[in-house]
C-alpha cells in the first residue's frame, strides 16, 4: 500500500516536472523571440522621392584607381568616414556641374549643422580616363569645393569598380547618339559623349553602399537622407 | 528738360532691354551662361524662348564669338541614366514657351574663345525658322 502510494507519488513527480519544463522551455522561447523582435534593428524607410535603400547592401568590390593629386585611392581610403559619391565627367555641360554645384550646396549645409557627426567625404569618379586625367580632375574639382575628391584610373579598374556597383556609363556619337562598343579604348569620334548613371550613392565607414538618390539633389532632401542613414547604421 | 528726362529714362531702362530681347514674335528672357569650371571644355547657356506668334516657331541655331561652336542639346533620363541628345532644332509651339534648363534643353557652347567668369557678358545670336534673328545678352553665372 506505502509501496504503491510512493509509487504514484513519484509518477505524479515525474509528469508534473515534465509539465514544470515544457511550460520553462515554452516561456523561454516567447521571451527569446520577443526579445528578439524588440532588440531588432527597425527597417529604415526613407521616405524622399528618389532615395532608395539598398537591401542588402552592396559591399565595394576592392579597387586601385588614382585621385586627382596621382595618389594612389583604394578602399582604404573610403574607411573611418561617410562617402558620398557619383560618377560622371568634365565634358559634361549640363548634369555634372549641375550635381556638383547641388553637392557643394549639401555641404554647405552640412558643414552648418554636423555639430553631432563627422562631415562625410565627396568623391567625384571620372568615367572618362581618356580625357580626365588627375590634372584635369583637380583643377576642376577645387571650383566646386576644395575637399571635393576627384578620382580616374586605368579604364578596365574604373569599368569594373563602376560596374560592381551598377553605376553604368557608355560612350556614344553627340552627332546620333550611337552607342560606342566597350569602354575600355577612347572612341574614335571627337566629342564623344558619356552615357552615366546619375545618382549619387551613401557609402558607410566600412565600405558598404546602402543607399543611392537620384537628382535633382535638393539640400533638404540629401542631408535628410544622410542623417536618417547616419543614424540607422552609425558614424 | 523733357529730352534730358526722356534720355535718362532710356539710359536707365537701357539694361532691362539687353536682357530681355524683343523681336517681333519671339522673346528670350533671363538667358545665362554656366561659368565653365577650369579644365571644362565645354558649359551651356539656358534661357527661356517664348513664341507669341500664330504657328510653330524652331530655334534652327545659335552662335557666339566668344565659342567656336555651339549645338543644341538635351539632357534625357533613361533608367537613371543621362543620355545627351543633340538636337537638329527646338521647336516652340504657338502662344507656348520652352525653357532651356539644366538636365533638359540647353545651348552646349564649345571651343571658348575667352574664358567667361560669373558677372561677364556673353553676347549669343540666335537664328530661328521665322527669319527672326534675336542678339540676347546673356549673364554668366555659377548655377
Amino acid at each position: 500500500m506505502r509501496c504503491s502510494f510512493t509509487t504514484e507519488n513519484s509518477m505524479s513527480t515525474i509528469v508534473n516536472s515534465g509539465w514544470r519544463i515544457g511550460l520553462i522551455i515554452t516561456i523561454s522561447m516567447a521571451l527569446a523571440v520577443t526579445g528578439a523582435f524588440l532588440l531588432r534593428k527597425p527597417v529604415l524607410h526613407i521616405d524622399v522621392p528618389g532615395a532608395r535603400i539598398l537591401s542588402p547592401p552592396v559591399r565595394v568590390p576592392p579597387f586601385s584607381l588614382l585621385d586627382q593629386k596621382g595618389q594612389l585611392f583604394s578602399n582604404e581610403r573610403l574607411a573611418g568616414n561617410w562617402t558620398l559619391a557619383t560618377v560622371g565627367f568634365t565634358y559634361c555641360p549640363d548634369i555634372c556641374p549641375t550635381t556638383l554645384s547641388e553637392m557643394s550646396a549639401v555641404f554647405k549645409k552640412m558643414e552648418t549643422v554636423s555639430g553631432a557627426f563627422k562631415m562625410p567625404r565627396f568623391v567625384f569618379f571620372s568615367v572618362d580616363p581618356f580625357r580626365d586625367t588627375p590634372e584635369v580632375l583637380e583643377k576642376y574639382l577645387a571650383y566646386f569645393r576644395r575637399d571635393f575628391i576627384g578620382v580616374t584610373g586605368a579604364p578596365e579598374a574604373i569599368q569594373s569598380f563602376a560596374n560592381e556597383l551598377g553605376l553604368h556609363y557608355v560612350y556614344s556619337d553627340p552627332e546620333d547618339g550611337q552607342l560606342v562598343d566597350g569602354v575600355l579604348q577612347k572612341p574614335a569620334i571627337e566629342d564623344y559623349a558619356v552615357i552615366h548613371a546619375t545618382s549619387v550613392v551613401f557609402i558607410t565607414p566600412t565600405g558598404e553602399m546602402v543607399a543611392t538618390m537620384a537628382p535633382p539633389f535638393k539640400t533638404d532632401e540629401v542631408v535628410s537622407v544622410f542623417e536618417k542613414l547616419r543614424t540607422h547604421y552609425g558614424n | 528738360m523733357k529730352r534730358i528726362l526722356g534720355l535718362l529714362a532710356i539710359i536707365l531702362f537701357c539694361p532691362l532691354l539687353v536682357t530681355s530681347s524683343l523681336a517681333g514674335d519671339i522673346t528670350v528672357t533671363d538667358p545665362w551662361v554656366r561659368e565653365a569650371p577650369p579644365g571644362a571644355k565645354a558649359t551651356a547657356a539656358y534661357m527661356t524662348i517664348s513664341n507669341t506668334s500664330s504657328r510653330t516657331v524652331q530655334l534652327d541655331s545659335a552662335a557666339s564669338a566668344d565659342f567656336g561652336m555651339i549645338e543644341m542639346h538635351r539632357t534625357e533620363m533613361h533608367d537613371g541614366m543621362a543620355h545627351m541628345k543633340k538636337q537638329t532644332g527646338i521647336r516652340i509651339e504657338a502662344g507656348k514657351n520652352v525653357q532651356l534648363k539644366p538636365g533638359d534643353f540647353h545651348l552646349m557652347l564649345m571651343q571658348p574663345h575667352r574664358s567667361l567668369k560669373a558677372g561677364d557678358q556673353c553676347a549669343l545670336q540666335l537664328r530661328f525658322d521665322n527669319g527672326e534673328s534675336i542678339a540676347v545678352q546673356a549673364l554668366v553665372r555659377k548655377q
